[in-house]
Protein backbone atom coordinates (compact mmCIF):
# COMPACT_ATOMS: atom_id res chain seq x y z
CA UNK A 1 0.00 0.00 0.00
CA UNK A 2 1.28 3.62 -1.09
CA UNK A 3 2.31 5.41 2.12
CA UNK A 4 2.36 9.12 1.91
CA UNK A 5 5.52 10.54 2.99
CA UNK A 6 5.22 13.34 5.71
CA UNK A 7 7.23 16.91 4.25
CA UNK A 8 7.68 19.97 6.51
CA UNK A 9 4.55 21.32 5.10
CA UNK A 10 2.71 19.09 6.30
CA UNK A 11 3.35 19.70 9.96
CA UNK A 12 3.52 23.14 9.55
CA UNK A 13 1.23 25.27 11.36
CA UNK A 14 -0.07 28.78 11.52
CA UNK A 15 1.43 30.57 14.11
CA UNK A 16 -0.51 32.95 16.60
CA UNK A 17 -1.89 36.19 14.84
CA UNK A 18 -2.46 38.70 16.45
CA UNK A 19 -4.58 42.09 15.60
CA UNK A 20 -2.52 44.96 15.63
CA UNK A 21 -4.12 48.35 16.39
CA UNK A 22 -3.70 50.94 13.70
CA UNK A 23 -1.14 53.49 15.20
CA UNK A 24 1.54 56.61 14.27
CA UNK A 25 4.81 56.39 15.20
CA UNK A 26 5.34 59.80 17.52
CA UNK A 27 8.94 60.86 17.32
CA UNK A 28 9.03 62.75 20.37
CA UNK A 29 8.14 59.75 22.57
CA UNK A 30 10.23 57.54 20.15
CA UNK A 31 7.32 55.21 20.76
CA UNK A 32 3.89 54.07 18.56
CA UNK A 33 0.74 55.35 19.49
CA UNK A 34 -2.44 53.65 18.30
CA UNK A 35 -5.09 56.24 17.12
CA UNK A 36 -7.11 55.86 19.73
CA UNK A 37 -4.16 57.67 21.85
CA UNK A 38 -3.21 54.87 23.71
CA UNK A 39 0.70 53.23 23.91
CA UNK A 40 0.15 50.30 21.48
CA UNK A 41 2.23 48.22 23.84
CA UNK A 42 0.95 47.85 27.40
CA UNK A 43 1.93 45.52 30.58
CA UNK A 44 -1.32 43.79 31.35
CA UNK A 45 -3.20 43.30 28.16
CA UNK A 46 -1.13 42.88 25.88
CA UNK A 47 2.40 43.57 24.07
CA UNK A 48 2.04 44.13 20.58
CA UNK A 49 5.10 42.71 18.40
CA UNK A 50 6.55 41.78 22.17
CA UNK A 51 7.08 38.60 21.13
CA UNK A 52 7.42 38.57 17.66
CA UNK A 53 7.51 40.79 14.40
CA UNK A 54 4.25 40.94 12.72
CA UNK A 55 2.88 43.11 9.56
CA UNK A 56 0.13 45.74 10.09
CA UNK A 57 -2.32 43.21 9.43
CA UNK A 58 -1.11 40.62 12.00
CA UNK A 59 0.88 38.45 9.74
CA UNK A 60 3.84 37.48 11.02
CA UNK A 61 6.40 38.14 9.21
CA UNK A 62 9.48 37.23 10.73
CA UNK A 63 12.42 34.34 11.15
CA UNK A 64 12.96 34.88 15.06
CA UNK A 65 10.27 33.06 16.35
CA UNK A 66 12.09 33.38 19.79
CA UNK B 1 23.90 58.08 24.64
CA UNK B 2 22.36 54.99 23.38
CA UNK B 3 21.66 54.16 20.09
CA UNK B 4 18.79 51.52 19.52
CA UNK B 5 18.38 50.17 16.35
CA UNK B 6 14.66 48.51 16.15
CA UNK B 7 11.36 48.64 14.09
CA UNK B 8 8.79 51.46 14.71
CA UNK B 9 6.34 48.68 15.85
CA UNK B 10 8.10 47.03 17.87
CA UNK B 11 6.43 46.30 21.41
CA UNK B 12 9.06 45.60 23.23
CA UNK B 13 11.21 49.04 22.33
CA UNK B 14 7.65 50.70 22.95
CA UNK B 15 7.62 49.35 26.76
CA UNK B 16 11.62 50.53 27.07
CA UNK B 17 11.28 53.69 25.69
CA UNK B 18 9.13 55.10 29.07
CA UNK B 19 12.32 54.69 30.63
CA UNK B 20 14.91 55.40 27.95
CA UNK B 21 13.56 58.10 25.81
CA UNK B 22 15.84 60.63 27.65
CA UNK B 23 19.08 58.79 27.02
CA UNK B 24 18.04 56.58 23.83
CA UNK B 25 17.99 57.24 20.31
CA UNK B 26 15.52 55.13 18.38
CA UNK B 27 16.38 54.70 14.89
CA UNK B 28 13.44 52.34 13.37
CA UNK B 29 14.54 50.96 10.37
CA UNK B 30 11.30 50.53 8.85
CA UNK B 31 10.41 53.93 8.59
CA UNK B 32 14.78 55.61 7.67
CA UNK B 33 13.13 57.72 5.52
CA UNK B 34 11.77 59.77 8.45
CA UNK B 35 15.03 60.24 9.54
CA UNK B 36 17.84 62.37 8.22
CA UNK B 37 21.22 61.25 8.69
CA UNK B 38 24.99 61.86 7.34
CA UNK B 39 28.05 59.40 8.02
CA UNK B 40 31.56 61.08 7.12
CA UNK B 41 35.07 59.89 7.73
CA UNK B 42 35.45 61.13 11.30
CA UNK B 43 31.86 62.35 11.98
CA UNK B 44 27.90 61.03 12.08
CA UNK B 45 25.29 62.08 12.95
CA UNK B 46 21.35 61.26 13.16
CA UNK B 47 18.18 63.59 13.43
CA UNK B 48 14.84 62.59 13.95
CA UNK B 49 11.20 65.17 12.93
CA UNK B 50 10.85 65.79 16.65
CA UNK B 51 14.62 66.81 16.80
CA UNK B 52 16.05 64.59 19.00
CA UNK B 53 19.70 63.34 17.56
CA UNK B 54 22.57 61.55 18.62
CA UNK B 55 26.10 61.64 16.82
CA UNK B 56 29.48 60.46 17.32
CA UNK B 57 30.62 62.72 19.83
CA UNK B 58 27.18 61.79 21.85
CA UNK B 59 26.93 58.08 21.26
CA UNK B 60 28.08 55.29 23.43
CA UNK B 61 26.69 52.48 23.33
CA UNK B 62 24.40 50.75 20.17
CA UNK B 63 21.42 48.06 20.83
CA UNK B 64 20.01 46.43 18.07
CA UNK B 65 16.79 45.01 18.84
CA UNK B 66 14.85 42.26 17.27
CA UNK B 67 18.17 41.54 15.89
CA UNK B 68 17.50 39.82 12.37
CA UNK B 69 14.29 41.64 11.15
CA UNK B 70 15.16 43.30 8.21
CA UNK B 71 12.07 42.18 6.09
CA UNK B 72 10.29 44.74 7.47
CA UNK B 73 12.05 47.12 5.51
CA UNK B 74 8.77 47.56 3.24
CA UNK B 75 10.68 48.56 0.06
CA UNK B 76 10.27 47.31 -3.45
CA UNK B 77 13.35 49.15 -4.74
CA UNK B 78 16.33 46.01 -3.71
CA UNK B 79 18.57 48.45 -4.28
CA UNK B 80 17.45 51.03 -2.23
CA UNK B 81 16.74 48.22 0.27
CA UNK B 82 20.22 46.63 0.24
CA UNK B 83 21.91 50.19 0.73
CA UNK B 84 19.71 50.82 3.59
CA UNK B 85 20.67 47.66 5.27
CA UNK B 86 24.24 48.77 4.11
CA UNK B 87 23.98 51.84 6.23
CA UNK B 88 22.84 50.31 9.28
CA UNK B 89 25.24 47.55 9.39
CA UNK B 90 27.85 50.16 9.18
CA UNK B 91 27.00 51.82 12.19
CA UNK B 92 26.40 49.09 14.54
CA UNK B 93 29.98 48.23 13.18
CA UNK B 94 31.44 51.67 14.12
CA UNK B 95 30.40 51.13 18.03
CA UNK B 96 32.19 47.52 17.51
CA UNK B 97 34.72 49.05 16.73
CA UNK B 98 34.76 52.41 18.63
CA UNK B 99 32.68 52.35 20.79
CA UNK B 100 30.35 49.41 22.38
CA UNK B 101 27.42 47.54 22.44
CA UNK B 102 24.82 45.97 24.43
CA UNK B 103 23.15 42.74 23.74
CA UNK B 104 23.93 40.52 21.06
CA UNK B 105 25.06 41.00 17.42
CA UNK B 106 22.45 41.12 14.43
CA UNK B 107 24.56 38.28 13.05
CA UNK B 108 25.56 36.04 16.44
CA UNK B 109 23.00 33.05 14.56
CA UNK B 110 24.96 33.19 11.31
CA UNK B 111 28.10 32.43 13.55
CA UNK B 112 26.65 30.30 16.59
CA UNK B 113 23.91 27.73 14.81
CA UNK B 114 22.10 25.86 16.92
CA UNK B 115 23.92 22.63 16.00
CA UNK B 116 26.96 24.33 17.17
CA UNK B 117 25.40 25.63 20.40
CA UNK B 118 24.33 22.56 21.55
CA UNK B 119 27.72 20.92 20.94
CA UNK B 120 28.96 23.61 23.10
CA UNK B 121 26.25 23.48 25.57
CA UNK B 122 27.19 19.63 25.97
CA UNK B 123 30.13 20.91 28.27
CA UNK B 124 27.73 22.55 30.55
CA UNK B 125 24.48 20.18 30.17
CA UNK B 126 22.57 17.55 29.31
CA UNK B 127 21.53 17.77 25.69
CA UNK B 128 19.13 15.88 23.65
CA UNK B 129 20.54 13.55 21.01
CA UNK B 130 20.01 15.37 17.41
CA UNK B 131 20.26 14.76 13.99
CA UNK B 132 20.14 16.96 11.02
CA UNK B 133 20.25 16.07 7.80
CA UNK B 134 18.45 14.25 4.73
CA UNK B 135 18.77 11.76 2.11
CA UNK B 136 19.73 7.77 3.23
CA UNK B 137 21.75 8.70 5.53
CA UNK B 138 19.27 9.48 8.02
CA UNK B 139 17.95 6.42 8.42
CA UNK B 140 20.88 5.79 10.30
CA UNK B 141 20.63 8.52 12.82
CA UNK B 142 21.24 7.27 16.06
CA UNK B 143 17.54 8.19 16.99
CA UNK B 144 16.36 5.74 15.34
CA UNK B 145 14.99 3.68 17.91
CA UNK B 146 13.65 6.82 19.60
CA UNK B 147 10.59 9.14 20.25
CA UNK B 148 11.27 11.65 18.04
CA UNK B 149 10.11 15.39 17.34
CA UNK B 150 11.27 17.43 14.05
CA UNK B 151 12.23 20.99 15.17
CA UNK B 152 13.05 24.29 12.25
CA UNK B 153 16.89 25.17 12.05
CA UNK B 154 15.96 28.88 10.90
CA UNK B 155 11.97 28.94 12.16
CA UNK B 156 11.38 30.52 9.32
CA UNK B 157 7.79 30.20 7.71
CA UNK B 158 7.27 27.67 5.27
CA UNK B 159 4.91 29.79 3.39
CA UNK B 160 3.35 32.81 3.86
CA UNK B 161 1.32 31.68 7.26
CA UNK B 162 3.03 28.82 8.24
CA UNK B 163 5.85 27.42 10.73
CA UNK B 164 6.80 24.40 11.79
CA UNK B 165 7.12 24.56 15.54
CA UNK B 166 8.69 21.37 17.60
CA UNK B 167 6.29 18.08 16.33
CA UNK B 168 6.70 14.63 17.50
CA UNK B 169 7.52 12.40 14.22
CA UNK B 170 7.83 8.82 12.87
CA UNK B 171 11.00 8.56 11.42
CA UNK B 172 10.48 6.02 8.65
CA UNK B 173 7.20 8.75 7.49
CA UNK B 174 9.29 10.99 6.73
CA UNK B 175 10.29 12.08 3.29
CA UNK B 176 13.82 12.25 3.39
CA UNK B 177 14.46 14.10 0.54
CA UNK B 178 13.74 17.25 2.63
CA UNK B 179 16.64 18.40 5.44
CA UNK B 180 15.18 17.64 8.70
CA UNK B 181 16.19 18.64 12.37
CA UNK B 182 15.54 16.13 14.35
CA UNK B 183 15.81 15.26 18.37
CA UNK B 184 14.87 13.15 20.72
CA UNK B 185 11.71 13.72 22.40
CA UNK B 186 12.23 14.76 26.23
CA UNK B 187 9.33 13.63 28.09
CA UNK B 188 9.29 16.65 30.93
CA UNK B 189 7.07 18.74 33.61
CA UNK B 190 8.44 21.91 32.75
CA UNK B 191 9.74 24.12 30.26
CA UNK B 192 12.67 26.35 32.03
CA UNK B 193 13.92 29.74 30.66
CA UNK B 194 17.05 31.67 31.12
CA UNK B 195 17.46 35.43 30.72
CA UNK B 196 20.52 36.58 30.84
CA UNK B 197 20.93 40.28 31.29
CA UNK B 198 24.08 41.45 32.00
CA UNK B 199 25.50 40.06 35.55
CA UNK B 200 21.58 39.01 36.08
CA UNK B 201 20.07 36.05 35.49
CA UNK B 202 16.15 35.61 35.55
CA UNK B 203 14.89 32.15 35.16
CA UNK B 204 11.12 31.49 34.91
CA UNK B 205 9.38 27.81 34.55
CA UNK B 206 6.57 26.78 32.63
CA UNK B 207 4.37 23.92 33.21
CA UNK B 208 3.42 21.55 30.69
CA UNK B 209 0.27 19.75 31.71
CA UNK B 210 -1.74 22.21 30.38
CA UNK B 211 0.40 22.96 26.79
CA UNK B 212 -1.35 21.85 23.23
CA UNK B 213 1.08 20.13 21.62
CA UNK B 214 4.65 20.38 22.70
CA UNK B 215 6.09 23.96 22.28
CA UNK B 216 4.80 26.77 24.29
CA UNK B 217 5.71 29.45 21.57
CA UNK B 218 2.40 28.02 19.59
CA UNK B 219 0.26 28.47 22.55
CA UNK B 220 -2.54 31.40 22.00
CA UNK B 221 -2.36 32.87 25.90
CA UNK B 222 0.74 35.15 24.93
CA UNK B 223 -1.47 37.52 25.93
CA UNK B 224 -3.78 36.24 29.00
CA UNK B 225 -3.79 38.26 32.32
CA UNK B 226 -3.08 34.83 33.92
CA UNK B 227 0.83 35.16 34.46
CA UNK B 228 1.68 31.06 32.45
CA UNK B 229 5.62 32.08 33.67
CA UNK B 230 6.48 31.81 37.31
CA UNK B 231 10.47 32.70 38.81
CA UNK B 232 12.22 29.10 38.95
CA UNK B 233 14.74 29.39 41.90
CA UNK B 234 18.19 27.63 39.89
CA UNK B 235 20.52 25.88 41.67
CA UNK B 236 24.25 26.93 42.63
CA UNK B 237 25.78 24.20 39.89
CA UNK B 238 23.25 25.41 37.39
CA UNK B 239 23.93 28.83 37.75
CA UNK B 240 27.64 28.12 37.15
CA UNK B 241 26.80 26.28 34.39
CA UNK B 242 24.93 29.21 32.68
CA UNK B 243 27.41 31.72 33.34
CA UNK B 244 30.45 28.91 31.82
CA UNK B 245 28.38 28.80 28.86
CA UNK B 246 27.77 32.30 28.39
CA UNK B 247 31.30 32.95 28.73
CA UNK B 248 32.19 30.32 26.21
CA UNK B 249 29.85 31.67 23.89
CA UNK B 250 30.91 35.60 24.98
CA UNK B 251 27.23 36.46 25.21
CA UNK B 252 25.78 38.87 28.60
CA UNK B 253 22.46 38.64 26.60
CA UNK B 254 20.09 36.22 25.44
CA UNK B 255 17.54 33.80 26.65
CA UNK B 256 18.41 30.32 27.25
CA UNK B 257 15.63 27.45 27.04
CA UNK B 258 15.51 24.30 28.55
CA UNK B 259 13.49 21.40 29.66
CA UNK B 260 12.91 19.93 32.77
CA UNK B 261 13.42 16.03 33.38
CA UNK B 262 13.65 13.72 36.21
CA UNK B 263 15.18 17.14 38.19
CA UNK B 264 17.60 17.69 35.66
CA UNK B 265 17.57 20.96 33.18
CA UNK B 266 17.97 19.62 29.21
CA UNK B 267 19.14 22.46 27.01
CA UNK B 268 17.60 22.96 24.03
CA UNK B 269 18.39 26.62 22.62
CA UNK B 270 20.16 30.06 22.99
CA UNK B 271 18.20 32.84 21.46
CA UNK B 272 20.77 35.69 21.30
CA UNK B 273 17.62 38.01 20.85
CA UNK B 274 16.37 37.19 23.95
CA UNK B 275 12.99 38.12 24.36
CA UNK B 276 11.53 38.79 28.04
CA UNK B 277 8.62 40.88 28.16
CA UNK B 278 6.34 37.87 28.13
CA UNK B 279 8.09 36.15 31.31
CA UNK B 280 6.68 39.19 33.45
CA UNK B 281 3.97 40.80 31.82
CA UNK B 282 2.78 43.09 34.72
CA UNK B 283 6.36 44.09 35.57
CA UNK B 284 6.29 42.11 38.88
CA UNK B 285 9.71 40.71 38.75
CA UNK B 286 11.92 43.81 37.86
CA UNK B 287 12.60 42.41 34.38
CA UNK B 288 12.38 45.72 32.40
CA UNK B 289 14.31 47.51 35.29
CA UNK B 290 17.08 45.12 34.83
CA UNK B 291 16.77 45.69 31.32
CA UNK B 292 16.20 49.66 31.24
CA UNK B 293 19.82 49.49 34.13
CA UNK B 294 21.75 47.59 31.72
CA UNK B 295 20.93 49.32 28.80
CA UNK B 296 21.94 52.79 30.42
CA UNK B 297 24.66 51.41 31.86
Amino acid sequence: MFVELITPLMIATTPMKVEVPASVYDHNKQTSISTSNEQVAQYVQRTFSGTRTYLPNGQPFDSDND
Amino acid sequence: MLLFITGSRDGTADLLFDKLNDFAFRFNYDIFDEYQIIIENDYWKITNPAGIEISSNTAKNCFWWKAFNFDILNIKNMYLKEEIKYIYRELYSYFLLFKSIKGTTPYFHKKYGKLTLVKIAKEFFIVPDTSVGWGKLMKKTILKNKNIVAKSLTSGLITTDKALFTTEVNLEKLDLNYPWYLQEKIEATDDITTFICGDNLFTFSRNRKELVGLDWRNQNDFFDDDQKWVPYELTKKEMNSIRSFAKKIRVEWGRIDFLKSNDELIFLEYNANGQFFFLDTKNQYGLKDAVVEYLRK
